[in-house]
């Protein structure tokens, strides 16, 4: 059995190597190498192609593919202005108005969508210009589009679950049933900061439009339907059992691109920019997840998850502990690395010693999903922030990252809210799958 | 990226994404087909799982040298920008070598895999019985161009290094979160002058 030591070395190297800016693919590739070459001898080494094919050769993953090309036909599809319009009618007469809208329009993009940052941009683009001139306080504008965003991947469809099931062998359908409940709870818990905010302090609210006349607003609820039905098609024949994630991730595609053709958005150029950053966003996915799959086969060979579970049970923690420390963990790591390498990276190491632990491993997915969505927000690399700036193009980043702030706190009360109910996120995929 | 060796490959590793991405449009459709035909006509067409995954492990290689052209792989930028530029000149290359490395070592393996299914004559465990040496033959030429891709670059890279060229920081630095973003809004900014000149269309 290979001493822990050996192991805390590795995952020590593999941050500090991917800190030094290596290619993060080849720092895990590189670490799973070394333990190879001196734990296990030639023929570990030379599995490398079979593992490679093996993992890329993956019916799971799959839905990657799919759902970033899901993702880009809805981007460009046309609809999400209207679909903001639609729910600002209904959302307005909340204390803090049209803030809800950037919080419920995230929400149900992120209903459709499987990334944060697909979710960040698109909302963020028809958001930004909807407040000019209302008198809103900009950090509250700023915060409610980065962190609502981040909703993008626990609701699902989500990316990030993908690959979390593919590596641990959980189901993806189990954990998309258990990311609703948390995914809408954050919802309203981001909903409830805003209006605890401006009912504390009026003045961070803009000036109220009167309503539009109740017909209009009817009128207007049509704009509502695209989204809606995507998702009743994709999620619905996943719950149904009609389709696997990956086959309802394709049906999805079909829908989205029947939408962009019905809202004349359609062209050949648009396509060919969505297939080119499909296939990029892919394979930059896909060289980290091989690498990640080789890291996970050799730590196996060289008994690395027994021992960190047998260390786990000596240690007699209780998983709460573990849970803490591990929480400490990802806040630190998440301010340094991709939201998803961090997942990728760790699964190896954490997975084992929380399971061993008796946590639930669909629990687990959902947790380091908001694990992920912190990562999003917190500096320097926050890739939300950025996104949110960007398209803002106007003052400091910092008022972006203070935004955040209350919305971070909601996010860390999710987790607290997880631990103390698990049945918050496992009820659903109970009652839907047994 | 304008180093000379992107301003080659990546007008073809443009192509050859664009038609990767017509597979993954063609297995959504195929893959709908099937769903609706299961459900409806109780006929199945079996086998769209196994090509999904061929087209998969296929797409992901060969998109692999795009995003590299793109410097696309996700690289932790933060303490690099951070450090002198002496620093960030031996960092960039070493990212660069020893992506080469990783890459080719790949390719290597590769290889054995698609040797020994020609020997072995693997078929896939599926209903069509693929022969393995098909959709491993273009998975394999999707490996080696990476390498060779990568190769070119790590060599490009040592030269600039050697030669004491300022511009290999600029090269092959990580591509900056500004940067992308940069790109990403143009194309939006696009998008929007197109709808607005469609708006002004008679309709």
């Amino acid at each position: 059995m290979i001493d822990l030591t050996a192991a805390v070395v590795g995952f020590a190297l593999l941050i500090g190597l991917m800190s030094l800016g290596l290619h993060v693919a080849f720092v895990m590739f590189a670490i799973s190498m070394a333990g190879a070459v001196l734990y296990l001898g030639t023929p570990a080494v030379m599995e490398y192609g079979t593992q490679y094919w093996g993992a890329t050769n993956n019916f799971v993953l799959v839905a990657v593919p799919l759902f970033v090309l899901l993702g880009e036909l809805l981007v460009r599809g046309g609809f999400t202005d209207r679909m903001y319009r639609s729910l600002s009618d209904w959302l307005n007469p909340l204390p803090g108005g049209l803030l809800h809208t950037n919080i419920g329009a995230s929400a149900m993009f992120a209903a459709v969508s499987g990334s944060s940052v697909a979710t960040a941009a698109t909302i963020g683009t028809v958001a930004i210009p909807a407040f000019k001139g209302r008198g809103y306080d900009p950090r509250l504008v700023l915060g409610s589009i980065a962190a609502g965003a981040t909703l993008g991947i626990l609701i699902p469809p989500s990316i990030n679950m993908i690959i979390y099931g593919a590596m641990t062998n959980t189901s993806v359908g189990r954990l998309y049933a258990a990311g609703v409940i948390p995914g809408l709870l954050l919802t309203g818990l981001f909903m409830a900061v805003v209006v605890v905010a401006c009912w504390m302090n009026p003045a961070l609210a803009g000036a109220k439009l009167p309503p539009a006349p109740m017909r209009d607003r009817l009128r207007r609820l049509v704009d509502l339907l695209p989204p809606t039905s995507l998702f009743v098609v994709v999620m619905g024949s996943i719950y149904l059992g009609w389709a696997t994630p990956t086959e309802s991730a394709a049906l999805g595609v079909v829908m989205a691109l029947l939408l962009c053709i019905a809202y004349g958005k359609f062209s050949m150029a648009m396509l060919h920019e969505c297939f080119i950053t499909t296939v990029s966003v892919t394979a930059m996915i896909m060289l980290i997840a091989a690498a990640a799959f080789y890291l996970n086969f050799v730590l196996g060979l060289m008994g690395v998850p027994q021992a960190l579970a047998n260390f786990a049970s000596q240690l007699g923690t209780s998983p709460l502990v573990m849970l803490l420390v591990l929480t400490v963990f990802y806040l630190i790591l998440g301010c340094f690395l991709d939201a998803l390498a961090m997942i990728i990276g760790t699964i190896p190491i954490v997975f084992p010693l929380v399971t061993a632990l008796g946590i639930d491993p669909v629990w687990f997915g959902i947790y380091l999903v908001v694990m992920a969505e912190l990562a999003l927000i917190t500096p320097p690399v926050g890739m939300n922030l950025y996104v949110v700036q960007g398209i803002r193009k106007e003052g400091l980043i910092t008022d972006v990252i203070m935004g955040t702030i209350p919305f971070l706190f909601m996010m860390l009360l999710l987790v607290v809210l997880l631990v103390v109910w698990p049945d918050l996120a496992l009820w659903l995929p109970r009652v839907s799958f047994g | 990226m304008d180093d000379p060796i992107s301003r080659v490959v990546e007008p073809v590793a443009r192509m050859a994404a664009i038609i990767c991405g017509y597979a993954v449009l063609l297995l959504s459709l195929a893959v709908s087909v099937e769903i609706v035909g299961r459900k409806l006509f109780s006929h199945s067409f079996p086998g769209t799982d196994d090509i999904g995954g061929y087209v998969l492990a296929i797409i992901a290689v060969i998109g692999a040298s795009y995003t590299m052209a793109k410097r696309g792989h996700t690289r932790v930028d933060i303490f690099l920008v951070k450090m002198p530029t002496a620093w960030q000149r031996v960092l960039n290359l070493l990212a660069m070598v020893s992506m080469a490395a990783f890459a080719s070592f790949a390719a290597w393996r590769g290889t054995t895999v698609l040797l020994e299914s020609i020997e072995f004559q693997s078929v896939a465990s599926n209903p069509l019985q693929t022969p393995l040496w098909q959709p491993q033959s273009l998975w394999l030429i999707g490996l080696v161009l990476f390498a060779l891709i990568s190769l070119a670059y790590a060599l490009h890279a040592l030269l600039l290094f050697v030669k004491g060229d300022p511009k290999l920081n600029r090269f092959y630095g990580p591509a900056s979160v500004q940067d992308e973003l940069e790109a990403e809004l143009t194309a939006q900014a696009e998008r929007a002058a197109q709808e607005e000149e469609q708006g002004k269309k008679p309709s």
